[in-house]
């Protein structure tokens, strides 16, 4: 594993986080939770309520996200208790895969957030056997109205102004959960979050279809190669018909699903979690990796992820020398300063404005919670 | 606007329940009795030589939804072991009970007395794969696909008879044209 390099402090300078966001961003925070997994989506606010709603995906240790959604209902950015667009503000919830270090605190999640603020949980339909399993099944069954859903590549789901797409895992693969014939990090529910997605515009003399400059996000989980070789066939690239016939029909105008402004890499930069190719293919603005100082455990981040995630960003056959990490927009969650102290940067907040990022830090260790006052903006 | 998914489940009371003794299991029978200090150990993952255990107390069954209940989180840890420990550990327990011999697993389940140290060390190591992934399913269509109401049952022409499909619980009367309120799906496990 290698140690991320120490970021310069001065860069980092204080900000009211809140007042930075726009009506229309994305907003992504990556929780500092140490070895694991605690992600939060706020979507663009609603014209009509004034609140943006929440998609979180997984909750690896509890005590992190109930204080960090607590702290937005107070912020005013979500709708409070008692109000009507309370009820389904959290439109999803997902548990990627039932390691406990994605599903150890989310019993505690959905039991904060009773009233009906949840409407939908997914999950992949890979049942495990650990108790903090258990403990997620009976949390969902004791609020009536949550959908259980168990969703596969290529479903997709509007909320508000947000398209999600899930990227895996494929429905080959859940087909073998059963016989536990698949991995269970390749069980992985890996999504690609869009927003503003393409709309279509009411018009009396006919209703047209409007593109925006959107921001995207494709959150990893903890897939792996194979999970991963699925999404390359499931989501090939379509390269544009420039011909004239093409244009005059409007068809073949060509896409990438897989390109991607913010890509929060899988199964912690693990060397099964994703490859040269795939990189190049999501071609991330910002790249973000969640694990701990000392490699934790498993020694995540490994060197050979790392270098296949540098080698995707910058290519070095012509000879060039490296950049940084951070040139690179390469960020950890276990980043620290250069202070003496080696402070602690902690949980990731982005801001996503028309597919451009702005990067803040919150300065907890996975034990503590995320003081959104705290907020340090990351000067480029 | 949302519409009911299923009847709410009641949150599970802290009152004692009955140790989980699952079927076809040394638990079952009286060949084992659980005891305090007993463990649930279950294989969260094995990423190369590392074995990561997910180590609760060894589960009550709540009477009021049939779930496990493992207790406060506060008792709960994360443990690693060096897979091949384990797995001699495991084989010996699973040669002295006759059990097929088989390389570890993500999902596989242990009852463990005396959970101290290495693998070496611990009092006992029972083998309870199958049970557990039966109740983990059972955990999940429990939440997604619980059994409709009793009454529901019966405006399809189904009774739990018929149906064949649900298991009973000795506490349960055995007439089916009297049964007691509510949805059938708790005591089902």
């Amino acid at each position: 594993m290698a140690r991320p390099i120490p970021l310069p402090a001065k860069r980092h300078v204080a900000g009211d986080f809140v007042a930075a966001t726009a009506d229309a961003d994305l907003v992504y925070f990556v929780c500092n939770v140490g070895d694991a997994d605690a992600q939060l989506v706020l979507l663009p606010k609603s014209p009509v309520s004034g609140f943006r709603r929440v998609v979180v995906v997984d909750a690896g240790k509890p005590g992190k996200l109930p204080p960090l959604l607590n702290a937005l209902i107070v912020a005013g950015l979500v709708a409070p208790d008692g109000h009507p667009d309370a009820v389904g503000s959290i439109p999803l919830i997902v548990a990627t895969h039932p390691h406990q270090d994605h599903i150890e605190g989310m019993a505690e999640v959905i039991d904060s957030f009773a009233g009906g603020r949840i409407a939908e949980f997914w999950d992949p339909g890979y049942w495990h056997t650990i108790d903090s399993y258990h403990d997620t099944m009976a949390a969902i069954a004791r609020q009536s109205q949550i959908v259980y859903a168990q969703p596969t590549s290529g479903f997709r789901r509007w909320i508000g102004l947000a398209a999600i797409t899930v990227l895996s895992p494929s429905v080959q693969l859940r087909n073998r959960f059963d016989t536990y014939g698949t991995e269970i990090n390749d069980a992985s529910i890996s999504l690609r979050i869009e927003a503003p997605a393409i709309r279509a515009f009411r018009d009396p003399d006919g209703n047209r279809m409007v593109r925006f400059d959107s921001s995207r996000l494709i959150l990893g989980a903890d897939a792996q190669t194979l999970s991963w070789s699925y999404v390359l066939n499931d989501f090939p690239f379509l390269a544009a018909t420039t011909t004239e016939q093409g244009r005059m029909l409007d068809v073949g105008s060509g896409t990438d699903v897989l390109r991607t402004n913010v890509l929060k890499v899988s199964h912690h930069g693990s060397k099964h979690g994703v490859n040269l190719e795939l990189v190049e293919r999501m071609s991330p603005d910002l790249t973000l990796i969640s694990s701990v100082p000392e490699g934790g455990t498993y020694g995540f981040p490994h060197e050979v992820a790392q270098e296949v995630i540098r080698e995707a960003l910058q290519s070095t056959t012509s000879g060039q020398r490296r950049k940084s990490d951070a040139r690179l927009s390469i960020f950890y969650t276990s980043d620290t300063t250069d202070d003496p102290g080696r402070l602690a940067l902690g949980s990731i907040g982005v801001i996503l404005r028309r597919g451009v990022w702005s990067l803040w830090r919150f300065g907890d260790k996975a034990s503590q919670q995320i003081d959104l006052a705290k907020g340090r903006l990351w000067t480029r | 606007m949302s519409f009911d998914q299923r009847t709410a489940e009641p949150r599970t009371a802290r009152a004692p329940g009955r140790p989980w003794r699952p079927a076809d299991t040394p638990l079952a029978d009286g060949r084992l009795e659980p005891a305090a200090g007993d463990r649930y150990v279950a294989v969260d993952r094995i990423d190369g030589t590392v074995v990561t255990l997910a180590v609760a107390p060894w589960p009550l069954v709540d009477g009021a939804t049939g779930r496990l209940d493992f207790g406060p989180v506060r008792n709960r840890v994360t443990r690693t072991a060096t897979a091949d420990r384990l797995q001699r550990r495991v084989d010996q327990d699973r040669a002295e009970r006759g059990q097929l011999r088989r390389p570890l697993r993500v999902g596989d389940v242990f009852l463990v007395r005396g959970l101290a140290g290495p693998p070496s060390r611990w009092a006992a190591v029972v083998d309870l794969t199958r049970a557990s992934r039966l109740a983990a399913k059972a955990a999940l269509f429990a939440t997604a696909a619980p059994a409709p109401l009793r009454d529901e049952l019966r405006t399809y022409g189904l009774d739990r008879r018929a149906a064949g499909v649900v298991r009973t619980t000795d506490d349960e009367p055995s007439d089916p044209e009297e049964p007691p309120p509510g949805p059938i799906a708790y005591p089902a496990i």
